[in-house]
């Protein structure tokens, strides 16, 4: 799953370093401030030599003729903790990326968001407080698979984006997606063995110190934004059932005449003037990536919204 | 380099790799980074049918192989190994760019010149990377990742993670020859067994961590006074200014 540079372009490279650098360095404080550094470092480093060598024992996929290999970032949140669990994996990633050309350099931020970044502080969140009050295995292994899928589906995007293969995103998003959603049942299942299997020895206790709950607003929010921009890349290009049937029963006007009335044309003329996505693209520019950004800036929206709403209604239930 | 064997001597050639007295050894760490960064940067920027540019900046590859102490076939095979993912990829750019262009008075389908091109960075990205690390040695890989301002406890945890990778590779190693050596007919690992196998090793791992940073420590290794030793030479600013001035001549002309 290691993007390679030639796969990317500049600005999707730079823009994901920008994150994960600052996701790293949000990381790097927080552990700073919560834990003994001359306690964790090695146990940190333990769990990425741990994780960088497990990745080398490949197994049969079954059916496929091809193999996989254990990824390691939903377990290592399970153990060490979001921010701990995060550093770790990058780490991982880095060394890989230096000393194997795994991965390239400037793909490094793409890397580390879709293998660190996802599992630790988008998937773990999610499933934490599950986890914690029943120590569910379905949970466990949901979260591994998920880590994994989301994984896939982001490499997709980013090298959707850059633009550099040919290959339209939904062909790209169903090969991605054959070839690890299989890996991710196994990834899930070797996950919930070794969590149940090293519980028992409570090494994973001395690092993951986040007893409270977790607030899974983060990985809500995350996860909603990546789903509206994939299905939003998969928004028909025709006209929805009520734009349709009316223009159908027009025969071929652009729009119903009894609708355009001057009311109509001031609505139009402001939406035209607030819009800054007209018809879910870029002003000018039929590009498919603007229906995507479209789909993420609405999806902000509405949970600016919807939030909003919530807000409003907590503080007129106070009063 | 599928294999835990193969990745533990690639990783022990690094270190001896390192130690040898080639001119790109004698380049200060934090010139080579800053070099292959912006070098990474000015061929990924390449547009998809510029086969022009992609392969003057092969040049700048080309003389760093000559200058750095891994062998070409060493090169060819690292190579060989990373480009399924690309190839897998690029490959489809004929069937779906079937746009036409020019190059040099003859017209060419655009989904084989992008193809190649593509290629060509990948071929320049991956060979620039790995040369810099193998002239370095890994103590002054992680000091210009300081130097380049990555946070402290990041390397630190990154140095310490280096040295376990050794440890824990021969332990795969041997877990793998354990197991191949009992099995009867199987190639593979039991995926059921995977699970028990994973954890083992997790344990073994922590136990022998914990003897391991001990070593360390007994031998003055201290996180919160660890310096980052960084020089940096006229020699080497000289060599900067000529690698980034010829990079960013062929980039542009």
């Amino acid at each position: 799953m290691h993007m390679a540079d030639a796969l990317l372009s500049v600005p999707v490279g730079v823009t994901f370093w920008g994150i994960s650098g600052a996701a790293a360095g949000y990381a790097s404080s927080k552990l700073k401030k919560e834990l003994n550094e001359e306690k964790i470092i090695p146990l940190m480093g333990v769990a990425g030599a741990f994780v960088f060598a497990l990745q080398m024992v490949n197994f049969a996929i079954p059916g496929t003729g091809s193999s996989g290999h254990f990824a390691g970032g939903f377990l290592l949140a399970l153990l060490l903790g979001r921010h701990a669990a995060f550093l770790v994996m990058s780490s991982v990633l880095l060394v890989q990326a230096l000393f194997f050309a795994d991965g390239g350099l400037l793909a490094l931020g793409c890397n580390i968001f879709n293998m660190a970044f996802i599992p630790s502080y988008i998937i773990y969140p999610l499933f934490k407080n599950i986890i914690d009050k029943n120590e569910s295995k379905i949970a466990i292994w949901a979260g591994a698979f998920l880590s994994l899928t989301l994984g896939a589906v982001m490499v997709s995007m980013q090298t959707g984006i850059s633009g550099i293969a040919e290959l339209p995103f939904s062909k790209m998003l169903m090969l991605m997606l054959g070839i690890h959603l299989l890996i991710a049942v196994f990834e899930g299942v070797i996950t919930v063995g070794s969590y149940m299997f090293i519980k028992r020895y409570s090494l994973q206790t001395e690092l993951n110190s986040e007893k409270g709950k977790l607030k899974p607003y983060f990985g809500i929010c995350s996860v909603s934004l990546i789903i509206a921009a994939v299905v939003s890349l998969f928004a028909s290009s025709k006209p929805d059932g009520l734009e349709w049937s009316v223009y159908n029963i027009m025969r071929g006007a652009d729009e119903p005449h009894s609708l355009t009335g001057q009311f109509h044309n001031f609505l139009g003329s402001l939406q035209e003037k607030i819009a800054f996505l007209p018809d879910y693209s870029f002003a000018g520019n039929s590009s498919q990536w603007g229906t995507s950004v479209a789909g993420i800036v609405g999806a902000i929206i509405i949970i600016i919204l919807a939030s909003s709403l919530g807000y409003i209604i907590r503080k007129v239930n106070k009063h | 380099m599928k294999t835990a064997q193969d990745r533990l001597q690639y990783l022990t050639a690094f270190e001896e790799l390192a130690e040898s007295n080639f001119p790109l050894n004698r380049v200060s760490p934090v010139v080579k980074i800053i070099i292959a960064a912006i070098f990474i940067v000015l061929t990924i920027s390449v547009k998809k049918y510029d086969i022009f540019h992609a392969l003057l900046l092969t040049s700048f590859t080309c003389f760093l192989v000559a200058i750095a102490p891994v062998k070409v076939t060493s090169i060819l095979k690292m190579l060989l190994y990373l480009s399924p993912f690309v190839l897998m990829l690029v490959i489809f750019n004929p069937v779906y760019d079937k746009s036409v262009i020019r190059i040099a008075g003859y017209q060419v389908y655009g989904g084989y010149v992008s193809a190649f091109t593509t290629v060509l960075k990948f071929i320049n990205t991956a060979t620039v990377s790995v040369l810099i690390v193998s002239s370095t040695k890994f103590i002054h890989i992680a000091s210009s990742l300081r130097f380049l301002r990555m946070p402290k406890f990041l390397i630190i945890q990154f140095m310490v993670m280096y040295r376990f990778i050794f440890i824990f590779l021969y332990d795969i190693i041997q877990s793998i020859q354990a197991i191949n050596s009992r099995g009867l007919q199987s190639t593979t690992f039991s995926w059921h067994n995977m699970k028990a196998i994973v954890s083992a090793f997790f344990v073994k791992s922590v136990l022998r961590g914990e003897e391991v940073y001990n070593a360390m420590l007994s031998r003055g290794f201290d996180i919160r006074n660890f310096k980052f030793d960084n020089k940096i030479n006229i020699s080497d600013i000289f060599f900067c200014l000529c690698s980034l001035l010829y990079v960013f001549i062929v980039r542009f002309i």
